[in-house]
């Protein structure tokens, strides 16, 4: 599964000059979940992450690749939830390792990309408390309402990394985690959202292709995705032939 | 511990005072439970609770139903999972989030006629909305519609407006009786508004529901319409004001 290696690599540099904090994986370090969505008012919130008119960006990627992702790992870009004074512009990017997906059974491959797809609806599932996700899937936004109580307690995003890593490893085709958590005033935001977008295009096209798709390039919409990126191409018309046969 | 949340909606025929009442329900919960989470929606799409509240609307629910219906139609695939995560998105992003409560209005759709899917949306709002506030509010629309379309199927505590004409206790005799089949109700209860001689209630004809409280006709709530004042302006001693306690409290939501 190379299909997001080169998003990832581009991902490592989102984050500005600085160097991030690095913490490693623990699942004791997870902040409380509720289990269940979590409002936090305007009145007890602190701040928002990506409030108002500011970047609030997030993505997920795949790879099997041990180069690109062989730790669980919380990187933080910026200053951490303790230290975030108001509302400011916010990345959070999941970058997942998985084992080999491709088989030579079409069932099999096609069972592992959704599973795949799967693996970015995880953070539909993730309510640490007094952190009030919303996302929006036809923005590719994410916006995070901190409450007061939280921050008393002393959220950071060590341990909200930790609470989305134990919910992302509940899959058992995830092998290693990491999560970047960017507020930096100098990150790349406008980048970080080309990337999403590049990530909605390369998971629409999947999504297409194992449903069936025609295999004349020159009306296909999703051409320039498939031009752009390595191996999809090959996904696409490996699973012609499969269908074929 | 399930999280228990009293809806409390109010209907009737229009005209009769179901927004006045509503708006002092709203002031009234706020005033006795600050702590709590309130939410008041305008689910009449004349959207005359705002005013009363004195909350500007900039969104309504029918234009986020609107858009999330138009990139649905543009082609690209939701899970149904991205599709709720996308309300509960654009509704926060829709709600006017007071220190006091929160204020949702259901919005007047563009085509004349019918509100069937504005409806549909509003109930599944009301549903997805209930579990995250300990009080909400509903201003209904005028008539049976919403009672009949199981948009109130949630409610916990449905109150009936009347005036004393016999068009106004007919209009809630038959909400009574749909409620009865289609909403989940625990207590159920009427007022009659704007009554101008005490002696006209020994005349009026009521079997809709245990009587809360009877509210006298009032000129300053008149006038404090008139000059586009909200619920937060009267006094607290005004008939309305006074007969909103009155009914509250009759439904165990007050202490005496």
């Amino acid at each position: 599964m190379e299909l997001y290696n080169p998003i990832i690599e581009k991902a490592m540099s989102l984050g500005g000059a600085s160097r991030p904090r690095r913490y490693a994986y623990d699942p004791r370090d997870a902040w409380p979940d509720t289990g269940a969505f979590e409002l936090v008012m305007l009145r007890d919130a602190a701040y928002e992450l990506g409030g108002g008119s500011h970047s609030a960006v997030n993505f997920t990627c795949v790879t099997s690749s041990p180069r690109l992702i062989d730790r669980d790992e919380i990187l933080v870009y910026g200053p951490d939830l303790g230290e975030i004074e108001g509302d400011c512009d916010y990345a959070r990017i999941a970058l997942l390792r998985v084992g080999e997906i491709e088989s030579d059974d079409e069932t099999d491959t096609e069972q592992a990309y959704r599973a795949i797809q799967d693996m970015d609806f995880v953070k539909y599932h993730v309510f640490p408390k007094g952190y009030m996700i919303r996302t929006s899937a036809e923005s590719s936004r994410e916006q995070v309402r901190i409450s007061r109580e939280a921050i008393r307690e002393g959220i950071s995003f060590q341990r909200i990394g930790a609470d989305f890593i134990r919910q992302y490893k509940k899959n058992s085709s995830v092998l290693n985690v990491k999560m970047l958590f960017i507020t930096a005033p100098d990150g790349d935001y406008a980048g970080a959202r080309q990337l999403a977008k590049s990530v909605k295009d390369i998971t629409l096209s999947l999504t297409k292709i194992m449903e069936g798709m025609p295999t004349d390039c020159g009306s296909c919409q999703l051409k320039p995705i498939c031009d752009e990126v390595e191996g999809m191409k090959e996904l696409h018309f490996g699973k012609e032939k499969h269908t074929a046969q | 511990m399930e999280h228990k949340t009293v809806i409390l909606a109010v209907a009737g025929k229009g005209g009769v005072g179901k927004t006045s009442l509503s708006s002092a329900f709203v002031r009234l919960l706020t005033e006795a439970y600050p702590e709590k989470r309130i939410l008041a929606i305008d689910a009449d799409p004349a959207i005359g609770l705002s005013t009363a509240l004195g909350v500007e609307v900039r969104e309504t629910l029918d234009d986020i139903r609107k858009s999330i219906v138009a990139s649905v139609e543009d082609g690209a695939p939701r899970e149904a999972i991205e599709l709720l995560s996308e309300a509960r998105y654009r509704i926060f992003d829709t709600m006017v989030e007071g220190q006091a409560f929160s204020f949702l209005a259901i919005g007047r759709p563009e085509s004349a006629g019918c509100y069937c899917k504005v409806n549909a949306y509003l109930k599944e709002v009301i549903s997805l909305l209930s579990r995250d506030f300990d009080y909400v509010v509903i201003d209904g629309e005028a008539g049976i519609e919403q009672i009949n379309r199981r948009v109130m199927e949630k409610v916990t505590h449905l109150v009936l407006v009347t005036d004393p004409s016999r068009k106004g206790t007919q209009v809630i005799d038959t909400i009574r009786r749909v409620a009865d089949e289609l909403v989940m109700y625990e207590r159920c209860g009427t007022v009659v508004n704007r009554l101008t001689e005490a002696e006209m209630l020994s005349h009026i004809r009521m079997d809709a529901a245990e009587l809360l409280a009877v509210i006298p006709s009032d000129g300053a709530h008149a006038r404090n319409d008139i000059d586009g004042k909200s619920v937060f302006d009267l006094p607290e001693d005004s008939p309305i004001m006074a007969g909103a306690r009155q009914a509250l409290t009759k439904l165990g939501l007050l202490q005496e």
